[in-house]
């Protein structure tokens, strides 16, 4: 005995079991006693003592579940916690099934019962280990991102802390220009007004991060524009020459401002990385945004990069693929679930010369109300 | 021409970035001419004035970097200072060892900027000067006949009169009036200066 509970403490046993209602009798298998750590000798199998063993928390709605399925004669099915004689804390499947009589009473309940800890113990690593690439892939986005915002703030401080020191020196001499000063000092009040702008463009990206996404008309010219404002220090390390197309007048479409900023950060940094190794060659990175007659507004990103190779563009989409050796693989695979929640399209072609392009479509905010 | 005003060219993408240098480098009267990219810059035809850059790392199209390599590439020593939003020792080192006079992250001290913006210039001015100087001799010596050359070749060798006669098979008084005359059309004051003139001569043939 003491063999066959170190047994089933490690799980992955499976029990049947047979209840007789009208006799208000049970028939447990050898396995079902192990899983529910009882000695056959000395118990007598009822439906309280399986129930009995749910944890507290859970075993009132368990019950009532299964007294509603037998009242139903359904199938019953749960998955819930059980606390052995042993005190050992298991995860339990339980399926039942009835079996009816010719005249349509149950005549008894079929069942089964399965020590799923380990099982559940996997499922749960594989969820944890999935939120943490989740996590390091946002780690490496906001790495980028952070280089790219300290530039951006330490640009203008650095003229600011210029201009102040030519103030000073205006004023410090023999014959002190007044005028000269004046400028210097409208100049560092223009430059830190745009430091402070960075800031507060950051400060929205990070309070949006853990609120539901809000929907709004969006004019997706202003989210572009918005996205280079933010990742201009990258683009310009990079070497690429950005070419913007950004239609006038489009329509707004409906959607979170956070989200699709991350859709085409994404896709801008995807194509920044494609062309890191260019070398020699020119590397143009083309972002657009034109009206789309079908599908509302389209959103295009061109570079001039090592493009995708033969693999088909559909895979590039999937998750945890991915052709650079820095990336996780989940950005595309994202993005790919933004769009789609946005009620959109994103995909990939290769370019007839050099590189990919990456476009998304985004219904017309009147139409996806609708 | 060294006493002609020199210029400080600055190139920067950020707009604020130049007029604030321009501003700073104005309050110590210093001509100061901006570019917002490297290919702007190339553009320009320099004055033949002492001339330092101020030069942003990073910029689209053609980094600062890029711009050193360009310059060097067509032998135009032009003294280079650096600026750059981050500390990066790597670029730092590359630049320094291209012939960069600093290398400064931005923000910098307004004085230590100002003072490599003086050294700079002073390097470019003796630069030119000795470019002019190295000229003038050179207009100098191509006026010199065939046998002076070799004269003050001969001399520069610290030979006697007595063995160039020897050597060319003229006579002594010869050789003194040839000296004399190199002596004039070099505009040399005295001997010493001239193979001083002979010797710049011979490293820059």
């Amino acid at each position: 005995m003491a063999m066959t509970m170190t047994d089933s403490s490690n799980g992955g046993w499976t029990g049947t079991w047979v209840w007789y209602p009208a006799e208000h009798e049970m028939f447990w298998s050898r396995a079902t006693f192990r899983i529910l750590t009882r000695d056959p000798r000395k118990t007598t199998p009822s439906l309280r003592i399986l129930f009995g063993a749910i944890h507290r928390s859970e075993r009132r709605l368990i019950q009532l579940a299964f007294r509603n399925a037998v009242r139903k004669k359904q199938d019953f099915e749960q998955q819930y916690a059980i606390v052995g004689a042993d005190g050992v804390r298991r995860h339990i499947h339980c399926a039942a099934s009835p079996v009816l009589t010719d005249s349509g009473a149950v005549s008894e309940y079929v069942g089964c019962i399965s020590d799923v800890t380990a099982r559940r113990a996997a499922e749960e690593s594989a969820r944890r280990a999935q939120s943490e690439l989740v996590r390091v892939s946002r780690v490496f986005t906001m790495g980028a991102l952070t280089a790219s915002i300290a530039h951006e703030v330490n640009q203008p401080l650095a003229a600011v802390i210029t201009n102040g020191n030519a103030a000073l020196r205006w004023l410090r001499s023999t014959t002190p220009r007044l005028d000269k000063a004046r400028k210097s000092l409208a100049a560092i009040v223009r430059d830190a007004e745009r430091a402070s702008e960075v800031i507060g463009r950051v400060r929205g990206l990070a309070s949006n991060g853990g609120t539901l996404p809000e929907r709004e008309p969006l004019d997706v010219c202003s989210v572009v524009r918005e996205v280079i404002a933010l990742i201009r220090g990258e683009l310009r390390e990079s070497g690429a020459v950005l070419r913007l197309r950004l239609g006038e007048n489009l329509p707004p479409v409906l959607g979170d401002f956070v989200q699709l900023q991350q859709v085409i950060l994404n896709l801008i940094i995807n194509g920044i990385e494609a062309m890191s190794s260019n070398g020699d060659r020119a590397k143009e990175l083309t972002i657009a945004a034109q009206r789309d007659r079908e599908r509302g507004v389209c959103v295009t990103v061109r570079d001039s990069g090592i493009g995708i190779g033969a693999r088909s563009p559909e895979q590039l989409f999937e998750p945890f693929y991915t052709t650079k050796c820095a990336g996780i693989g989940l950005g595309l695979a994202l993005s790919r679930t933004i769009v789609e929640m946005h009620g959109g399209r994103i995909w990939a072609t290769k370019n007839p010369r050099r590189g990919a392009t990456f476009q998304f479509t985004l219904p017309l905010a009147r139409e996806s109300r609708s | 021409m060294t006493r002609m005003k020199p210029v400080v060219l600055v190139v920067d993408d950020d707009r604020a970035m130049r007029e604030a240098l321009a501003n700073l480098l104005e309050t110590i009267e210093l001509r100061v001419r901006c570019f917002a990219s490297a290919q702007e810059f190339l553009r320009f035809r320099r004055p033949d004035v002492p001339t330092c850059l101020v030069l942003d790392v990073r910029m689209a199209g053609l980094s600062g970097l890029d711009l050193q390599r360009e310059l060097a590439a067509h032998g135009e020593a032009v003294p280079i200072i650096f600026l750059t939003a981050y500390g990066d020792i790597h670029m730092a080192v590359e630049a320094m060892k291209a012939g960069a006079v600093e290398f400064l992250s931005k923000p910098f001290r307004d004085q230590e900027l100002l003072d490599a913006i003086r050294r700079g210039l002073e390097r470019d001015r003796e630069t030119r000067l000795r470019r002019a100087t190295t000229a003038a001799l050179r207009k100098s010596y191509d006026k010199l006949s065939i046998r002076e050359r070799e004269v003050m070749s001969r001399l520069a060798k610290g030979r006697l009169n007595k063995q160039i006669a020897a050597e060319f098979g003229i006579s002594e008084a010869t050789v003194k009036a040839h000296r004399r005359h190199i002596m004039e059309k070099m505009s040399a004051a005295t001997f010493a200066e001239l193979v001083l003139m002979a010797e710049r001569l011979h490293e820059t043939v």
